[in-house]
């Protein structure tokens, strides 16, 4: 295979070092797709901060196969997955990368929750944020032949059950932890969580009645919504999912009620999901990924992408980006230590 | 049986030049990156994963599921003639493959490996056609109790059954457990065993550990031994093939034991590597012939081979109806079947039967395609055992330090490698085994989470774990296993445990 | 324990090293876990439950093994100059797992292959030269352009401007 392997080696890697040699500026003119003060001269790497197969990953695969099919940058991508210590590990990477721009790094608000409740290798300072594309939503769900009909039902039974009720989500201290909190929070009543590796299983413990609830997005959840194993409680969303689709027995995503319809909290919550540039990276370099990531969200690729799972598209960058992200960051530190979840508190 | 209409339906999508042509490419890749230390099923499943982006779902799944059968038979090649496996599933086809080939008898022992793998990978495909229907329903009874119950028994079956010195056996897999537990716990999101070393953060990566234990430990016993290994010649002849074929009738019993036993740890989340020890550790109790088990007793290879490959069929069941993968190689599938749009779960056999049922006609080709490509190329790996140890040595050590260094693109997994390959050399020396700790590794954590999910569940009691029939036999089973030494040293009047340390 | 082989290759000293580095081994383990919460927390069973239970049970069972080898029988742990022969494997592959993270895979790999081929193995020039470029050569063309796995890359793939 080596001989079949080899005309691609010289076709693949030499232009790009003569590119290199020759001084940038004759072979950056040639090239249509984007006109920038600043382009990649060499292959670039996604850092993925999950495993393999989970939503971030596929996030990061999409936005690959995007620009390489529509042909938005010329070098090659290659992903590659580091999501241990979940995703820390790929932020740490990124802090070791300072000043690369050839490494782009893909996670979710884990980026600045991550460091409040454990001791990790990096800070928010070590990466660059470069734009928030979709925001995962969240759902209520429990299992089908349960006898809550809505979700204010199901959190008196849970308040009857005193603490015992079981509420499934995945990871300790993560999105559906903090999620749950919050309900506790906003109607007073207390859960017991049962964290598992990913949405998947906690979706099939729910449709196997060992945990009462969870709070699994909707691309996790959906797969045993149609088997009809599962059903929808509320959305926390201020308002209702746009798709009309009917997923089973006549309900579809519109018909699900947003959680303040049906008087539970918190009103509004929702998973972003971000790129990052490692720390040290130029503006011009910043600003050449948040056009590349602004012309793969005009795709039909990554519209179908959002669609399939049910994600909502949000789209920030810049200022806008840094001063959400201060604010949010600000919230849930308040919220944590209140839990007693801060690192510092051990 | 309403399967057999969609399944000559699959038939009619298998069967089309373009995906005999994937089947034979993904064979021959699979291959490849199953003799390569380091470079397994599951790296290479998502190294080819991003071409297949642009291809229908079925061609992809029928890509990489053939690269995966490839893979595991490469890795029984490599355990056969090296003694390195491929995979961390051909460890135990080591114990009597490489023994046969050192005996001149690598052509049968490749040829019944073999052909034992295809008869593992029909009898796993064959339940599958069967159970598709029901399986869904089955598997939704698995809470975290089962969960745990299951995994206890792939311990307790090691100790009491794994025929080594069950303290030593214990070490070995209480060792695993402590390094499963490096890194971010789960449950509590705390950084465990790091003592502030961010190297430590991501766990200790049981590939990392293979590659350390069995390759490089290997290279430093057979260093140890002697200047010159045999140079164990492998042409495997038609006449070889057809004579073995003739003979494996003979071993009836261990291939239905151990094709059962794959198809329950894979459709279970055993996975490949926990059947085909159990498989090994049982037969070598059960069978006539016991005690030839580790000098090159044919049915030491029978036996995992045929579950490894029964279980690695197998596997891609539950990730279909449940997406639950039963081994690592069907996670990194799992992910692939999101990318294509596709939402595993019980739902899929009803919306997308021309993806499940050709994905099922494909198993049946691609596993005959893979025994004869295998058959055929053999010559060629085994080739390089004619080259001097002294320049083979290094060019392996080359391969393991690479594939350590590309689990994770780390140079403190490929020191880690080294450090695991001293370790394993001790192990080898003093015979301790080393292939409960890479178990240990794999299941720890899963084993400790479901532990604790099973505790939260029941509020911290114990009786969760015989609450109902089906966790309480796996449990009762588990701990009979464990006290099998004890109880084998009672009926025998205490003369057997107190002789082995010193075997 | 008399002759001076078996006080250096003794198996009963090896042994006893081993389950006395398996039962420090529990003993580190059962030190971390401590550090985190080893009862029941909120979020059941906490962080250093598990470890600490293995650890003392790790600690447990090595102890009874270096007992047991008290009265175990001596012997050899390895032939005269079988250490030797894996110390000259060992020592030079670790220099090269050391120098992989700071000049790249390739360099240090053709500089282990000619070494271990021109003086352990006392190969000729030409093979040991085929070997020493040929191997790196090789794993370029398969899992850089191939796979499209990037390997370990130093300062002379910065200056060739291959990366």
């Amino acid at each position: 295979m080596t001989r079949i392997a080899s005309p691609h080696a010289s076709s693949r890697f030499v232009p790009s070092r003569r590119g290199l040699l020759l001084g940038a500026g004759a072979a950056l003119l040639a090239r249509p797709a984007l006109a920038q003060s600043w382009q990649p001269a060499r292959p670039v790497e996604f850092i993925v901060a999950a495993g393999p197969g989970g939503g971030t990953d596929q996030f990061a695969r999409i936005v690959q196969s995007i620009v390489q099919k529509h042909n938005l940058m010329r070098t090659p991508i290659i992903v590659s997955n580091k999501g241990g210590g979940a995703g820390t590990e790929a932020f740490v990477y990124g802090r070791g990368a300072a000043g690369d721009p050839h490494k782009v790094v893909f996670g979710t608000n884990n980026v600045w929750l991550m460091p409040l409740v454990t001791r990790v290798g990096y800070g928010l300072a070590d990466l660059r944020p470069v734009a928030s594309m979709a925001a995962d939503e969240f759902i209520l769900w429990t299992y089908t032949d349960a006898p809550y009909r809505t979700a204010k039902d199901l959190v008196e039974a849970a308040r009857a059950q005193n603490g015992t009720f079981r509420m499934g989500g995945s990871q300790a201290r993560d999105t559906d932890h903090i999620l749950t909190k919050q309900i506790e929070r906003a109607t007073g009543v207390t859960f017991t969580y049962v964290p598992f590796r990913s949405g998947g299983e906690v979706a099939i413990q729910l449709a196997g009645k060992h945990v009462e609830a969870n709070t699994n997005n909707p691309a996790e959840n959906v797969a045993q919504w149609r088997a009809g194993r599962v059903r929808p409680l509320c959305v926390f969303n201020p308002q209702r999912l746009t798709l009309t689709e009917k997923v089973h027995d006549g309900v579809g995503w519109s018909d699900i009620p947003t959680s303040t319809e049906a008087g539970i909290g918190p009103a509004d919550f929702r998973m972003p999901r971000t790129v990052w540039l490692p720390a040290r990276t130029t503006d011009a370099q910043a600003a050449f990924w948040t056009e590349l990531l602004s012309r793969v969200r005009e795709t039909p690729e990554w519209k179908a992408w959002l669609q399939a799972g049910s994600q909502g598209d949000l789209w920030q960058t810049g200022a806008e980006l840094a001063s959400f992200i201060r604010e949010d960051e600000a919230t849930n530190r308040a919220h944590f230590r209140e839990y007693g979840w801060l690192v510092e508190q051990g | 049986m309403e399967g057999l209409p969609a399944l000559l339906h699959g038939f009619e999508v298998a069967l089309t030049a373009y995906h005999l042509g994937l089947m034979v490419a993904g064979v021959l890749i699979g291959i490849l990156v199953g003799v390569l230390p380091g470079l397994g099923a599951p790296n290479g499943v998502a190294l080819l994963m991003p071409l297949t982006f642009f291809m229908p779902p079925v061609s992809a799944i029928i890509l990489l599921s053939s690269m995966y059968w490839g893979a595991l038979l490469g890795g029984s090649t490599t355990s056969i003639l090296f003694n390195i496996p491929g995979e961390p599933s051909s460890v135990a086809t080591t114990f009597d493959g490489h023994p046969m080939a050192k005996q001149g008898r690598a052509a049968e022992a490749l040829s019944l490996a073999f052909l034992c793998s295809g008869f593992g990978a029909l009898a796993g495909v064959i339940t599958i056609t069967i159970v598709a229907d029901d399986i869904a329903e089955f598997a939704l009874r698995f809470s975290p109790a089962e969960y745990f119950a299951v995994y206890l028994l792939a311990f307790c079956a090691f100790i009491g059954m794994g025929g080594a010195n069950p303290l030593k056996t214990a070490v070995s897999l209480l060792v695993g457990l402590s390094l499963a537990t490096i890194g971010m716990d789960t449950v509590s999101g705390e950084m465990r065993l790091t003592f502030g070393q961010d190297e430590l953060v991501r766990g200790i990566s049981f590939l990392v550990a293979v590659i350390g234990l069995f390759g490089i430990g290997e290279l430093l016993a057979t260093a140890d031994e002697t200047e010159k290994v045999e140079g164990i010649r492998a042409r495997v002849r038609l006449a070889a093939v057809l004579k073995t074929l003739v003979e494996l009738p003979r071993y009836w019993v261990a291939l239905l034991r151990s094709a059962a036993i794959g198809i329950w740890m894979g459709l279970t989340p055993g996975g490949p590597t926990a059947a085909s020890f159990m498989s090994y550790g049982i037969a070598r109790r059960f069978s006539k012939r016991g005690d030839n088990f580790g000098r090159g007793e044919p049915e030491g290879v029978v036996s995992p081979e045929t579950s490894d490959h029964a279980a690695g069929v197998s596997a891609l069941l539950p990730m279909l109806a449940l997406g639950v993968p039963g081994s690592a190689t069907a996670a990194v599938m799992l992910g692939g079947l999101m990318i294509w749009g596709l939402q595993p779960g019980p739902m899929l056999f009803q919306d997308r039967p021309d993806f499940v049922w050709g994905l099922i006609a494909s198993m049946y080709v691609a596993n005959l395609v893979a025994v004869v490509l295998v058959l055929a190329t053999v010559p060629i790996f085994a080739s390089v055992m004619r080259a001097p140890f002294g320049l083979l040595a290094p060019l392996i050590m080359a391969i393991c330090l690479t594939g350590a260094w590309m689990v994770s693109g780390s140079g403190f997994d490929v020191l880690l490698a080294i450090g695991f390959g001293v370790l394993g050399y001790l192990m080898k020396k003093l015979d301790y085994p080393i292939a409960p700790m890479v178990l240990a590794m794999v299941l720890g954590d899963k084993a400790e989470d479901a532990f604790r999910q099973s505790m939260l569940i029941s509020q911290g009691n114990l009786t969760v774990f015989w609450s109902n029939w089906l966790v309480g036999s796996i449990t009762t089973l588990a701990l009979l296993l464990l006290a099998w030494p004890v109880l084998a040293w009672l009926l025998r009047g205490g003369v057997q445990l107190s002789r082995r340390p010193a075997a | 324990m008399s002759r001076p082989d078996d006080r250096l290759g003794g198996r009963r000293a090896a042994e006893l090293g081993m389950a006395l580095g398996a039962a420090g081994f529990g003993g580190v383990v059962v030190l971390g876990a401590l550090q985190h919460d080893t009862g029941w927390g909120p979020t059941g069973p906490g962080a250093g439950y598990f470890p600490l239970r293995i650890g003392l049970l790790l600690i447990g069972v090595a102890a009874i093994l270096a007992l047991l080898q008290l009265r175990a029988a001596a012997g050899r742990f390895a032939e005269p100059g079988a250490l030797r022969r894996v110390a000259r494997l060992l020592a030079p592959t670790l220099v090269f797992g050391i120098a992989i993270a700071p000049l790249g895979t390739y360099v240090p790999m053709a500089l282990f292959l000619l070494w271990m081929a021109r003086v352990e193995a006392r190969a000729g020039w030409p093979v040991a030269l085929a070997l020493a470029l040929g191997t790196p050569a090789a794993f370029f063309l398969l899992f850089e352009t191939w796979l499209g796995v990037p390997l370990a890359k130093g300062p002379l793939e910065e200056a060739l401007g291959i990366y």
